[in-house]
């Protein structure tokens, strides 16, 4: 049964371990939103999930082809690209389970019509670059195994370090939580320069929360030294003893992260009672049984669900990152090899890496990859709906003012980056429409005919991921001046022709001519407040 | 417009391509800029590009701050040290660990040395802060400890002395943290930040303080002040500093803080003898083991026991499975860095490392796999009794594949890669898709040859690849010698067995046709052809220096490869210290 009614001021969020948040929404957080003072007026959030492998084949994963979509060109490529509206499946009467797909499907009292109506299902988006171990992909870095890139920084902390993301950071403790490996920053992340490097990740949601919502001091405490940290670094860099150029420039970008510490000391994260959450996810990664067990690796992940949303509510951070890298293969499964049942065709399947993901194209293995992939979407179902019960204004939601979004490493076909899936969730404030599925594929331009193969899925060339990635800078605010080169739209890199003298034909890139289009937001999906 | 392609997910009909890669002579594969080199992207998320060339100001890695913190917990404390240390552990735990950077022939693929991470994030920055505040905490938490560390001037009636008292402190433990003499500017800086008279509050803030010090979180050296140039010779302090982290991992003891303080360091003599002290003591073990077990990459041994669920493991194992469990992984690269160290201290060669036929498994889990028994760690090892044991290439961790059958191809990309320092190219994108799966009718060679045919593939994997990895198909998933190979259905029973082939031409220089009949005749393969050498010359010159080579660094380099010809491991590795690039700074 759909729940109709929405907590507001006073919410309370239940976590997966029986923990209880409870968190007053309080009057600060409009005053927060009256200070930011630039629009949007109301803060937009950012949160994305990733999960490894991909591989979930275009039946599984999309909805059935719509017989009457909106249609439009695409410039330079030209081909029909197509919007149709998101709809659930029928599903009989009282069935508990509301489906979009077999993977974009879940609880039926979250995944309702009404919330439906807020997520988009996008298909061809191409990165253009053959796609690998690259845990970053999807946020815009597809550095891996098989790609000859620079590093550049994910989308994530161009925002986070973005003036015009955070015009304002009194209130921001964290720039952003980050519960993965799926963001590159800078090294010197305050001057956006120095070279790529991970961004800070940690499992543990308490981790998380100690850092948003510091646990106040107990008894007296000695006097901070922040300033004298810095001073004496400064006493080092600008003192007579002598240094290269190099230790110049390294001591500066210490000297940046000093600051920036300085600066989150001096803010004080307070939301009413909020309370740390009883269960830790480091408890449930230390369990022998977390890697074969689905339901405790699902509830690890919507323990950082509640922290995410709670830093949201109370305007303490506005980008949140989950990806499922701590468990094998980096997607929520559970103990299929120890007990294969997946017919003749997985003969000799050793084990989930080999057996499962890359045996996506037998029956069997792709039917463990759908149901594996909506357990993954279930955490990002989590995740919405306790967006979407928090009002921050009379009339509008945590996450009507948020784009969340879940992709994979590859597409249909595992190493292979043709039509990474998107499944997206959130206005952006009215940046972006919602409740649709956006097909960009060109059914012209066959990649994978699957012929040969016991699932048979055939795939399709589309339009530059590029384009996504810029949509969503734009959507939260940050303008193009700011991440993109000159005549190339959007963001992410483009391939090599290292990568075309492999022989590689399936991961092609595409004319750097498309980047001239790429730059606005996706077709069919630009908000009226954008 | 992209090219319609109907390209099939698994390998089909490719073009003929040459393996694209660089097989050189197991040096450098490439300086920045070369194949292979700085123009090739490191793994995400490592600092690749500050470990090429002149590295600024080395930062501590994460196990030289912990063994920094412990050694000067226990100057300060003495024996209350491990209760302090035990406070301030959940403390160091927030610094974040090193990755592995990636190495030229090895971008992306996971290998390298932690030393090499030289990256810092705002989470290091936060970690110090809060772990300086921790351990000014441990340190006068109690009037006891207060009273050992700071003095009983500290904790008597007479507030008259305080000030002494704190000069006195911040110059003794100063010297300690900062790893040189406290000027008198510092001593005032420092104390500036205290509150008299002293109480645990009141002085804390100067322990956090002197803990955040630049001079501290990174290895600062300005070098001799009277020299002139780019270039300039290492301070006493600054030189105890860097052997004492490069053999230890931790700060000088106060025998090497002595010959810094009254400069006899710097003569060729007691550095030698320091080295060779530092080298023969205990603590020189875990730095050593680090190496060798990065170098040769055997710390990326699968899990061996991922598979015990499954009834074909279980049938492989048969009457080993009982040992197997989560250590046994673990135990198997400890066997192999315990007879990389034994042999190194026992004044062994690179051609010892290679061929000694002597079990160092401290385990029954490998001991039981080797079939010997069990080494105390101390006595003469036991020899392997079986013939077919060749020495380092048929330890179970070069062996072992963590599934039922072996993996000639991984087998082959390491010690191509990691013993002969070739770069191969990177494999096509559909290449991942493809994997040997068990055959009930052909054994795992044949599978690999079969799947690695296709033009495209066999450029690399019939020449490069495949030999190296079949010339140990002698030994199971296990480690274990075999003369025929197991062949399972897919419910775990065995259905047959089959011969072992080993015999290659493995072109361990390319073109080379000599034929190798198994592990024994590929050793002796790489080690005439003098790559061995050159590969474990580059590699332990990027774990002393912290970074990758440059072609300013070929003298050291060539000096390595000359003290490793033939001369015992250890002499090479103390030969380092002499060389000018150890004993000088650029400041370019």
């Amino acid at each position: 049964m759909p729940i109709t009614h929405r907590i507001s001021r006073r919410q309370l969020l239940v976590g997966a371990g029986g923990a209880t948040l409870g968190l007053p929404l309080l009057p600060s957080i409009l005053e927060r939103e009256a200070r930011a003072g630039t629009p949007p007026a109301v803060p937009r959030n950012f949160v994305s999930f990733w999960s490894g492998h991909g591989g979930a084949a275009g039946k599984n994963m999309y909805p059935v082809d719509p017989v009457s979509p909106t249609t439009a060109t695409y410039p330079v490529l030209g081909h029909t690209v197509r919007a149709s509206p998101l709809a659930l499946q029928a599903a009989a009467q009282g069935s508990p389970i509301a489906s979009i797909s077999p993977i974009v499907s879940g609880d039926a009292n979250k995944l309702t019509p009404q919330l439906v109506a807020k997520m988009n299902v996008i298909r061809g988006l191409d990165p253009g670059a053959p796609l690998g171990h690259n845990m970053c992909g999807a946020l815009g870095n597809y550095g891996g195994t098989f790609t000859v890139n620079a590093e550049i920084p994910t989308i994530d902390q161009i925002m986070a370090y973005s003036p015009n993301f955070y015009p304002d950071l009194g209130g921001i403790k964290e720039r952003y939580i980050n519960f993965g490996s799926s963001s590159r920053t800078w090294k010197n992340s305050a001057t956006r320069s120095g070279g790529i490097q991970t961004s800070n990740f940690d499992p543990d949601n308490l981790t998380w929360f100690n850092k948003i919502f510091s646990p106040a001091a107990t008894g007296p405490t000695p006097r901070p030294i922040v300033d004298q940290v810095l001073a004496d670094y400064k006493r080092l860099r600008n003192g007579n003893r002598r240094l290269s150029t190099a230790d110049r420039a390294r001591l500066d970008a210490h000297m940046q992260y000093i600051a920036e510490l300085q600066r989150r000391l001096s803010v004080h994260a307070t939301c009413g009672n909020v309370a740390p959450p009883k269960t830790g996810v480091s408890t449930i990664l230390s369990n022998p049984k977390f890697e074969t067990d689905a339901s405790l690796q699902r509830q690890a992940f919507e323990l950082a669900n509640d922290v995410i949303v709670a830093a949201m509510i109370c305007g303490t951070c506005r980008i949140g990152l989950q990806s499922f890298w701590y468990i094998g293969d980096s997607i929520i499964h559970g103990d299929e090899s120890a007990n294969y049942n997946l017919g003749p065709s997985a003969q000799g399947v050793h084990d989930w890496h080999h057996g499962i993901a890359h045996g996506h194209f037998f029956n069997g293995p792709q039917s463990v990859i759908a149901r594996d992939n909506q357990m993954n979407f279930a955490v990002m179902l989590d995740l919405i709906f306790k967006m979407d019960q928090a009002l921050v204004t009379p009339d509008s939601t945590l996450l009507d003012n948020s784009l969340v979004f879940w992709s994979q490493e590859c597409g249909a076909y595992t190493h292979d980056s043709t039509s990474l899936p998107v499944v997206m969730a959130g206005g952006a404030g009215g940046a972006l429409k919602t409740g649709m599925y956006l097909d960009y594929r060109n059914m012209f331009a066959m990649n994978q005919s699957g012929v040969g193969t016991e699932v048979g899925d055939t795939t399709h060339y589309g339009i530059p991921y590029n384009q996504w990635l810029g949509t969503c800078l734009q959507a939260m605010g940050v303008p193009r001046s700011e991440y993109e080169q000159p005549g190339i739209g959007g963001y992410g890199q483009i391939a090599n022709d290292g990568f075309k003298a492999n022989g590689d034909k399936q991961n092609s890139a595409f004319d750097k001519s498309v980047y001239t289009v790429t730059g606005d937001y996706l077709p069919f999906i630009k908000g009226p407040k954008a | 417009m992209k090219p319609v392609s109907t390209g099939a997910a698994i390998l089909g009909a490719l073009a003929l391509a040459a393996c694209v890669g660089t097989i050189g002579d197991g040096g450098s594969p490439s300086g920045p800029g070369g194949p292979g080199g700085a123009a090739d992207a490191g793994p995400p998320g490592v600092d690749t590009d500050a470990a090429v060339g002149d590295l600024p100001l080395r930062r501590l890695t994460r196990i030289e701050l912990t063994n920094t913190i412990a050694d000067l917990t226990t100057a300060m404390l003495a024996d209350a040290a491990p209760t302090a240390l035990g406070e301030l552990a959940p403390t160091l735990s927030q610094y974040p660990a090193d990755a592995p950077v990636g190495l030229p022939n090895d971008p992306a693929r996971g290998a390298g040395f932690t030393r090499l991470d030289q990256s810092v994030i705002q989470e290091h920055v936060d970690a110090l802060y809060a772990i300086g505040s921790a351990f000014a905490v441990a340190l006068t938490g109690t009037p006891e400890r207060m009273t050992r560390a700071v003095g009983s001037c500290a904790s008597d009636a007479d507030t008259s002395n305080d000030a002494v008292c704190l000069d006195a402190f911040v110059h003794k433990l100063g010297e300690l943290v900062l790893r040189r003499p406290v000027t008198a500017e510092d001593a005032t800086f420092y104390a500036s930040v205290a509150t008299l008279p002293l109480s645990p509050l009141g002085v804390q803030p100067v322990v956090a303080l002197l803990l955040d010090a630049p001079d501290f979180a990174f290895h600062v050296e300005n070098g001799d002040p009277s020299a002139t140039g780019v270039v300039a010779p290492l301070t006493a302090y600054e030189l105890a500093s860097r052997i004492s982290y490069h053999f230890w991992e931790t700060m000088p003891d106060a025998e090497l803080r002595a010959a810094a303080k009254d400069g006899t360091l710097l003569q060729p003599g007691v550095l030698a003898k320091e080295v060779a002290r530092l080298m023969a003591d205990p603590r020189a073990s875990a730095p050593l083991a680090a190496f060798y077990a990065q170098w040769l990459r055997v710390n990326r041994l699968p899990a061996l026991d991922a598979q015990l669920g499954t009834p074909i493991f279980r049938t492989l194992a048969g009457a080993d499975l009982g040992v197997i469990g989560p250590a046994t992984t673990g135990n198997a690269i400890t066997e192999v860095t315990d007879a990389a160290e034994w042999i190194t201290r026992h004044g062994g060669t690179l051609g010892d490392l290679l061929t000694n036929r002597q079990s160092f498994a401290k385990t029954p889990d490998i001991a039981q796999l080797y079939g010997v028994p069990v080494w105390d760690g101390t006595s003469t090892p036991p020899t392997f009794t079986d013939p077919a044991r060749a020495g380092l290439l048929t330890r179970i961790a070069f062996l072992a594949s963590g599934y039922v059958d072996t993996n000639p191809i991984l087998k082959g990309v390491g010690l191509r890669e990691a013993l002969l320092c070739d770069t191969l190219g990177r494999p096509p994108a559909a290449a991942a898709n493809a994997s040997v799966t068990l055959s009930p009718t052909q054994t795992t060679r044949e599978q690999t040859e079969a799947l690695t045919s296709p033009p495209l593939c066999a450029g690399c994997h019939a020449t490069l690849i495949n030999p190296l990895g079949f010339a140990t198909e002698n030994f199971d998933a296990l480690g274990r010698a075999r003369t025929r190979e197991t062949l399972f259905d897919r419910f775990g029973n065995m259905i047959g067995t089959k011969p072992i082939d080993t015999v290659t031409i493995p072109q361990i220089r390319q073109g080379d046709t000599t034929a190798s009949r198994g592990a024994g005749d590929l050793t002796r393969l790489m080690m005439s052809s003098g790559k061995v050498a050159a590969c474990f010359a580059t590699n332990y010159f990027r774990y002393v220096f912290g970074r990758l080579e440059t072609p300013e660094d070929a003298p050291v380099i060539a000096s390595l490869v000359a003290q490793t010809t033939g001369g015992a491991l250890a002499g090479a590795m103390k030969s380092v210290v002499t060389q000018p690039a150890f004993l000088t700074k650029s400041f370019r």
